[in-house]
């Protein structure tokens, strides 16, 4: 009677147990809906154009400070302008900064902390100050800088935010790395002869990618904020460009006369970063069961 | 030392009777896959001033099993079920609170990690105070020094110094004896040692275990010794209940369990051990395959997809603990040293015929 | 067969590993340590945590190199071997680890594990076809030599097996390149009590059956004994004894064996495990081991002249060496008079 395997799961251990009791094997209805909000936030940003809205900056497409009607989903500013189709391409201008800082970060960052958390040495050693220096200086005042120096555009916001969001990732990079690089299976690989390279690119870098994902997410959510912050500041794009900051920006001198105008705005803000922070986390929680599974 | 309690000792039952009862003790775990029952009606009795061994491998449900009892499980996501009598006092239904009173000062637990079971953030000394001022109402420096005391009386050297000192600082042996110390500060009457040594060396292990018989003899302690050892319980216990899959399978007192051992799971376990006082490359009799799922268990006897006694009837029927002698119980159909337990096994060899092809299950000896 | 008479596979030669801390202060995990391994035996390395054992088979293999001394594997040195001179080499000296989970990368299948090693060293000429089927053959093998049926096993991850079958699969990778060295680092120390009996038979049957040669590092002595031809003790870096396994089970010769020998229990209730003294005291620091022979701060027989000059080998039995002034026997036979 050869001891084949049948069944995946083996006779569970106790403690285990405990644990598994506590972590949702599937995705929850929270998850849906965040997934849900992200999906029908990124079709409109991508589609803007092609969707039926009246321009964003034109000015009187109804009355002033109309409430959200059927006429008007969501009603119109001072000016009388869309407060839908400013609200989409403002979308627009948010997730198209919170995917660029996270694919810079992600590229850069997470190939220095790659690199940093495997061969370690003085590799690592420079790699890691120069990290953190750049995690020392104050980010707000790095953005105002270069926007001074080089003028508000959304690609100057974008290029901030992605630089910004380099270190952090690198920090995070390296430190899964250092975990899963000092795992018995490397040691094991180095035994067959396999090339550090190899090693790195195809044993490593797989275990390190799900939780340099799940931060990055929540880093996107962030990314938005802070672009959400500079743009309250007047260092992103300017108006009347729409931008979820700015919007809101503009709108606290009319807070008295029409509060719609900042919550609106402020809803979306907060809905989209919420939904990213429970996709990462979601994310998360789903990788993490499967490898402690055991 | 007589320490002074705080808790009132309102114990129907103090003497003559047995130190604990356990009846039919079960406990489950709500998890994903399904209701997991971790221990399965369980019962036992245990006399004061005795050791009894536990034994079983992961999954037997040994751990949970001490856990239950001290009712030290988490409540959520765990339902228990069963009886558990204390010195005559039953715990089943007593609040956290009240458990609070008897953890510690009645009922204490050492572990198998010592670096996991103490604060690594806490000096010792803190560690060892705390539980002595909780209790028994000592002031700090009373608990000083009585904690000087304990350390030394585990065989600590330099007792003083270490109070000052963290787990980290100290070797796995004298962390565990520190473990040792802050269990038996209050003076327990009962102590379940849950894997002690395992985490150590064997010459280390020897230490440990000596001086837990050495504290038991001198408090006139009763001791659960939990272990997936056999080795180890052999000479250091009264009684040894053997777990298999979250039930009792045999239980009885020591010499008799390895005399006259009639479950097919005790007398395999024992044959699969490698043997330091055996010659090289012995044959080690193996049990095939794994140990069963507790959410979906078999029906029939649990143990039988491994055993090679197994009938049609151990498949199709659960069977109940027998007694074979005072004190000494089992569950199967077809016990070892029996002509009906003989019978299966020449039955299942003739079936068997050719030797098996799984290169794990027998090996020839050179 | 001696290991004189035998062709050494391996040979370890003042083996020295060394980790600073700083402050001029080392960490001494392995001093002057050597021992040889004949061809087609079990070498069982046993020890307590800290006396250096898995230090030593970290650096047979160079993972890291050692400090100082020479490793010769069928002849070669391989401390002297530059980067790509040893990654040839790796293929016919494996490895198996102690926590069989972690030995397997979580993100692969397990016949990607195991038949990876083939894709890597396969033959540069070799067609795309060929290769492809002459690995799944392989791969086939070596999970059926381990008692694992490959068609269920295969397109699996590890977090779907138990300890026992991850151990199976880490032995098959281990096999697939059909090395001629095995170095075993506590395989069994993590598995249940079953499951281990399984495990070791299986490493003697694949021992056998791909002629191998076997180092088996442990701290459990039944399984040492069990398992091995010889056993070589050792403690806080250095070897005490070396000898033939059931020689150096029955008669120790060095009092630290004796004492651990004393230690381990027994599963047999008649025997009383308070009769024997149990060894005192505390293992010495590695950074600051104590001069001379040492052992001698916990020996039972030491005397001045073992602080002052280190015991070295000397064979006083045929095969069986032991570093020690005052052996537990007078020697049988003086092997070598002229030694030390």
């Amino acid at each position: 009677m050869a001891d084949l395997v049948v069944e995946p799961i083996l006779a569970a251990d106790e403690v285990r147990a405990e644990a598994a009791g506590a972590r949702p094997r599937r995705f929850k209805l929270t998850f849906w809906l965040a997934a849900g909000w992200m999906a029908a936030i990124t079709f409109v940003a991508v589609f803007a154009n092609l969707l039926p809205l009246p321009p964003p900056n034109k000015p009187l497409v109804g009355p002033p400070y109309s409430l959200p009607s059927w006429q008007y989903p969501l009603g119109t500013d001072e000016l009388g302008r869309s407060m839908l189709s400013r609200v989409v391409f403002g979308a627009r201008v948010s997730l198209e900064v919170g995917v660029a800082a996270i694919v810079i970060g992600l590229l850069v960052g997470g190939f220095f902390g790659l690199v940093a958390g495997y061969y370690r040495g003085k590799l690592d050693a420079v790699i890691s100050a120069v990290a953190n220096v750049m995690l020392a200086f104050p980010a707000l005042i790095f953005a105002a800088a270069l926007v001074a120096f080089l003028g508000p555009s959304l690609e100057v916001v974008i290029l901030v935010i992605g630089v910004l969001s380099i270190a952090p990732l690198t920090r995070l990079v390296r430190a899964t790395t250092l975990t899963h690089a000092g795992r018995e299976f490397v040691l094991a690989a180095r035994m067959m002869g396999y090339s550090s390279r190899r090693i790195l690119f195809r044993e490593v870098m797989p275990n390190v990618i799900p939780s340099a994902i799940s931060f990055a997410l929540v880093g996107m959510a962030l990314a938005i904020v802070l672009e959400g912050a500079l743009s309250f500041l007047g260092l992103s794009i300017r108006p009347p460009q729409p931008s979820w900051g700015n919007m809101i920006a503009e709108a606290t001198q009319y807070l008295t006369q029409d509060a719609w105008l900042v919550i609106c705005p402020s809803l979306f803000l907060f809905f989209t970063v919420l939904a990213l922070n429970l996709g990462g986390d979601t994310f998360r929680a789903v990788f993490d069961v499967k490898e402690s599974a055991l | 030392m007589s320490p002074r309690r705080r808790v009132a000792t309102d114990y129907p039952v103090d003497d003559g009777g047995p130190l604990l009862e356990v009846e039919d003790l079960t406990t489950a775990f709500r998890t994903p896959r399904g209701r997991l029952v971790a221990v399965d009606g369980v019962s036992l009795t245990l006399q004061p001033g005795t050791t009894l061994g536990v034994v079983g491998e992961s999954g037997s449900g040994k751990t949970v099993l001490s856990r239950s009892i001290m009712r030290l499980l988490p409540q959520k996501g765990t339902e228990t079920g069963g009886r558990v009598v204390f010195r005559g006092r039953e715990l089943t239904p007593l609040s956290r609170k009240e458990l609070r009173q008897i953890w510690g000062a009645e009922m204490a637990m050492i572990f198998q990690d010592p670096m996991t079971s103490l604060n690594p953030t806490m000096k010792l000394g803190r560690q060892i105070t705390e539980s002595l001022r909780y209790h028994l109402d000592m002031s700090r420096n009373e608990a000083r020094e009585h904690a000087v005391a304990l350390l030394r009386s585990v065989g600590i050297p330099t007792p003083e110094r270490r109070l000052g000192e963290y787990p980290h600082q100290l070797s796995g042996g004298l962390r565990q004896r520190v473990t040792i110390a802050i269990a038996l500060a209050c003076g327990p009457r009962l102590l379940f040692a849950d894997e002690p040594t395992t985490a150590l060396d064997v010459t280390v292990q020897a230490q440990i275990l000596d001086l837990l018989a050495a504290q038991q003899r001198e408090r006139s302690m009763t001791m659960v010794l939990v272990t997936h050892d056999l080795s180890v319980v052999a000479g250091r216990t009264d009684e040894i209940a053997v777990m298999y899959a979250g039930r009792i399978v045999e239980r009885a007192p020591t010499k008799v369990l390895f005399s006259k051992m009639k479950m097919p799971y005790t007398e395999a376990l024992l044959a699969s051990l490698p043997r330091a006082d055996r010659p090289s490359h012995t044959p080690l009799k193996v049990i095939p395959g794994r140990p069963p799922d507790l959410v979906d268990p078999p029906k029939g006897c649990r143990f039988a997809p491994r055993c090679s006694y197994a009938q049609d009837k151990c498949l199709a029927e659960d069977p109940p603990l027998r007694e074979a002698s005072p004190g000494h119980v089992y569950a199967c159909w077809f016990p070892v040293g029996t002509p009906a337990g003989r019978g299966a096994l020449t039955a299942n060899g003739r079936a068997a015929g050719a030797a098996p092809a799984d290169p794990t299950l027998a090996r020839s000896s050179p | 067969m001696t290991a004189e008479t035998a062709v050494s596979l391996l040979d370890v030669e003042h083996l020295v590993v060394e980790y600073p801390l700083g402050h001029g202060r080392k960490v001494h995990a392995v001093s002057d340590l050597s021992l040889s391994v004949a061809e087609g035996e079990t070498l069982g390395l046993v020890g307590e945590s800290g006396c250096g054992k898995s230090t030593t088979g970290r650096a047979i293999v160079q993972l890291p190199r050692p400090t100082s001394g020479a490793v010769r594997f069928e002849g070669t040195d391989l401390t002297k071997l530059g980067g790509d001179d040893l990654r040839r080499l790796r293929p016919r000296l494996q490895m198996i680890f102690q926590d069989p989970i972690s030995s397997l990368n979580p993100r692969r299948r397990i016949e990607d594990i195991v038949g990876d090693p083939l894709t890597v060293w396969a033959p540069r000429g070799e067609e795309k076809g060929e290769a492809a089927s002459r690995r799944k053959a392989k791969v086939a093998e070596v999970l059926d030599a381990v008692g694992l049926d490959p068609v269920a096993v295969g397109g699996r991850r590890p977090h779907e097996f138990s300890g026992g079958q991850c151990q199976r699969i880490s032995i098959a990778r281990a096999l697939v390149l059909e090395p001629r060295l095995l170095i075993c680092d506590e395989p069994v120390s993590a598995l249940d009590v079953s499951v281990q009996a399984q495990i070791i038979n299986l490493l003697e049957a694949t021992k056998a059956r791909y002629g191998l040669t076997l180092i088996f590092i442990s701290h459990d002595l039944a399984v040492v004994r069990n398992i091995s031809d010889r056993v070589a003790v050792m403690y806080l870096g250095k070897i005490c004894e070396v000898g033939p396994a059931d020689e150096l089970y029955n008669e120790p010769l060095h009092h630290y064996t004796a004492a651990l020998l004393a230690a381990i229990p027994e599963p047999d209730p008649d025997v009383d495990p308070s009769k024997h003294v149990a060894l005192e005291g505390e293992l010495p620091s590695a950074v600051e081991p104590p001069s001379g022979c040492r052992f001698r701060t916990r020996c039972p027989r030491a005397e001045g002249r073992c602080a002052q000059e280190e015991p070295e080998l000397r064979e006083l039995r045929p095969g069986h060496t032991v570093a020690c002034h005052f052996p537990i026997e007078a020697p049988v036979v003086e092997v070598a008079a002229s030694a030390g």
